[in-house]
């Protein structure tokens, strides 16, 4: 659905992005994520045909984002990281002025708005003025915008930045729907456990170039000791220690002493465990309870950007 | 006929008639405007009046000319004021890239923009109409005269819209694209006058009889050129000013729409390096 080829943009001496390949299939959510200034918006804004590249090209369904802009609005819904709306129209007309725009007839027009208010919850506010609307309402009225048209890709720009925590939740009920409706979707964001659930694959983005690209699960396994496991034992924790210190592919060891309770940094897949569940058994350790526990994405991505010498934080 | 009906409905234009309609603005400028024009015109009237008891005959014509000057200079310090907003203020508002990325061209948006602000104007113009008809009533004006007046403050307003959406495609801020296009109104008010007068000194000196540029000059200065053919002592020029006027400020007009189109589109093919800083 997107594919970029060596994609470049220079805003006078700063490199905002450098030679980005980016691929994003059909019927996906893509996270895109990276600290302040790593170049998210600038990609998004030169594949929602406002900003033209420095070099490179980049394509959306096979049409080239600078030479064919026109048919690539067509089939794109943007919603910016800020953006505004028209103080003095109602929710309903505001959609209905967008709809108008990509021609939509106004016989066609009501089912749809009801629709899309619908879908963002915002059925009920539909006769009020956009200037009464809070802060989480005009996202999700802006989120119903980019739809009007039914797009096949939807290019969303922090969505979530500014919402509560619990706007945050339902905005990602409306994405799982989108992602159900069969729409491919990039989001961009720099809060990762946000994005965890939602996407099939991410992107890292640092200092303008994509340092990780692949499956959620993929990105994670990457990255060394990156898979912790929690092992409880009735006693004998030296012995584990010893055990464990023998292991080439462990990488780190933390020991709660008083709770039995050790924390064990892995390099490797289940087969790993497996082996070495197996060999704590064997030589007589009464361990009562190994569990891998969930990393968290933020980890892996701090020690991502931290590795690649980046300027996060 | 269709055509026309489908033109009306363009997203633009209905979006802008609504917001405007909706602005307490809008009324209160009518009726300030109207009050403004009215009040002075009628000072002008009670003036012109006074002053013409003994020259009975003269009286009409005074006053037509008084009422088109003044409602030109009127309209050059309001035109700017409606349009001079109109894109910066999407910028401003952070509504313009997302009307960027729908199909309207950056030419529908400029051309809907420009219209939707000419409209209101000309309602201004239209709601001013009785002023004229009364003083039509006076007579001492042909309808000729009459229909040519009005041409001239239609080509001035197209002029003048033209020139504040330009600066407001240009400029980032309002304010900014404001204050530069009452300048260029200055300009073009005064300019050619500070022009003309060097010319005439320049055409002494060196003692030259050809007149064609003292009167290309006359031309394009709104005033001058709305003055030589409502009094008839100028029928003597080879070109009429008149003619000027209505024929280089539409290609000017013209010139401004283009440019504003080509500078709203994100993808222009060469990047002009404007200063396009965002927000930090
Ligand atoms: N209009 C501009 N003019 C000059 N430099 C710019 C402009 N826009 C962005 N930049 C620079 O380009 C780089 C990338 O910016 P970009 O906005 O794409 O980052 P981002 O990943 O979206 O960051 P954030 O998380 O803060 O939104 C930054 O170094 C920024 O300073
Ligand atoms: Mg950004």
């Amino acid at each position: 659905m997107i594919r970029t080829e060596q994609l470049t943009k220079k805003y006078r001496k700063v490199e905002a992005l450098k030679n980005l390949n980016l691929s994003i299939p059909r019927e996906s959510v893509f996270g895109f994520i990276g600290p302040n200034g790593a170049g998210k918006s600038t990609t998004m804004l030169i594949l929602a045909t406002l900003l033209k590249p420095t070099s490179g090209r980049a394509w959306i369904d096979g049409l080239d984002v600078v030479k064919q802009a026109d048919e690539v609005r067509r089939i794109i819904g943007y919603m910016p990281d800020f953006f505004g709306v028209y103080d003095n129209l109602t929710a309903a007309e505001y959609l209905s002025f967008y709809a108008s725009s990509y021609g939509i007839p106004r016989h066609r027009q009501k089912a749809i708005i009801n629709d899309l208010l619908e879908l963002v919850n915002l059925t009920e506010k539909r006769d009020l003025y956009v200037d009464g609307l809070s802060r989480g309402m005009k996202q999700r009225l802006g989120l119903a915008r980019a739809l009007v048209h039914d797009p096949q890709l939807l290019i969303l720009d922090e969505p979530a930045s500014g919402l509560d925590p619990r706007a945050r939740i339902e905005f990602r009920e409306i994405l799982k729907e989108l992602r159900a409706m069969g729409k491919t979707v990039m989001i961009s964001s720099h809060i990762l456990p946000e994005l965890m659930g939602l996407c099939d694959a991410i992107g890292i983005m640092e200092q303008g170039e994509l340092v990780a690209q692949g499956d959620v699960e993929e990105i994670n396994a990457r990255f060394k000791g990156n898979r912790m496991i929690e092992i409880h034992v009735i006693d004998q924790l030296e012995k584990v220690v010893r055990v464990l210190e023998g292991e080439q592919k462990v990488t780190s060891i933390q020991v709660d002493e008083s709770r039995r309770l050790l924390k064990v940094g892995l390099n490797g897949d289940e087969h790993l465990q497996v082996s070495l569940l197996s060999r704590l058994v064997a030589e007589g350790i009464p361990v009562f309870r190994f569990e891998e526990i969930a990393v968290d994405l933020e980890d892996v991505f701090l020690k991502l950007t931290s590795e690649t010498g980046g300027e996060s934080n | 006929m269709t055509q026309w009906l489908r033109f009306w409905q363009h997203p633009i234009l209905d979006k802008e008639f609504r917001e405007r309609m909706r602005k307490r603005g809008t009324f209160w400028g009518i009726t300030i405007y109207l009050s403004v024009i009215g009040l002075i015109a009628l000072t002008y009237f009670f003036l012109a009046s006074e002053m013409a008891s003994s020259v009975v005959s003269g009286v009409g014509e005074y006053l037509i000319i008084g009422l088109f000057v003044i409602q030109l200079i009127t309209l050059a310090l309001v035109v700017p004021g409606v349009t001079a907003g109109v894109i910066s203020g999407e910028r401003e508002r952070q509504t313009l890239s997302i009307l960027l990325t729908t199909p309207l061209s950056s030419s529908g948006i400029v051309i809907g923009k420009w219209l939707s602000s000419l409209s209101y104007i000309l309602l201004l113009v239209i709601s001013s109409l009785p002023l004229y008809a009364i003083v039509y009533l006076y007579g001492g004006i042909s309808p000729s005269q009459l229909i040519k007046g009005f041409v001239h403050l239609f080509v001035s307003i197209l002029f003048l819209g033209s020139l504040g959406i330009f600066a407001s495609v240009v400029f980032k801020r309002t304010v900014v694209s404001t204050v530069v296009t009452y300048l260029a109104v200055a300009v073009v008010g005064i300019g050619s006058v500070i022009l003309f007068g060097f010319w005439e000194v320049f055409k002494n000196i060196n003692s030259i009889k050809n007149d064609l540029v003292s009167e290309i000059l006359m031309g394009l200065n709104p005033l001058i050129s709305l003055l030589t053919f409502l009094i008839d002592d100028f029928d003597h020029l080879s070109i009429q000013p008149y003619a000027v006027y209505v024929t280089v400020y539409p290609c000017l007009t013209l010139l401004m729409l283009l440019l504003s189109i080509y500078f709203l589109s994100p993808l222009r093919w060469k990047m002009w390096s404007w200063p396009s800083r965002k927000k930090a």
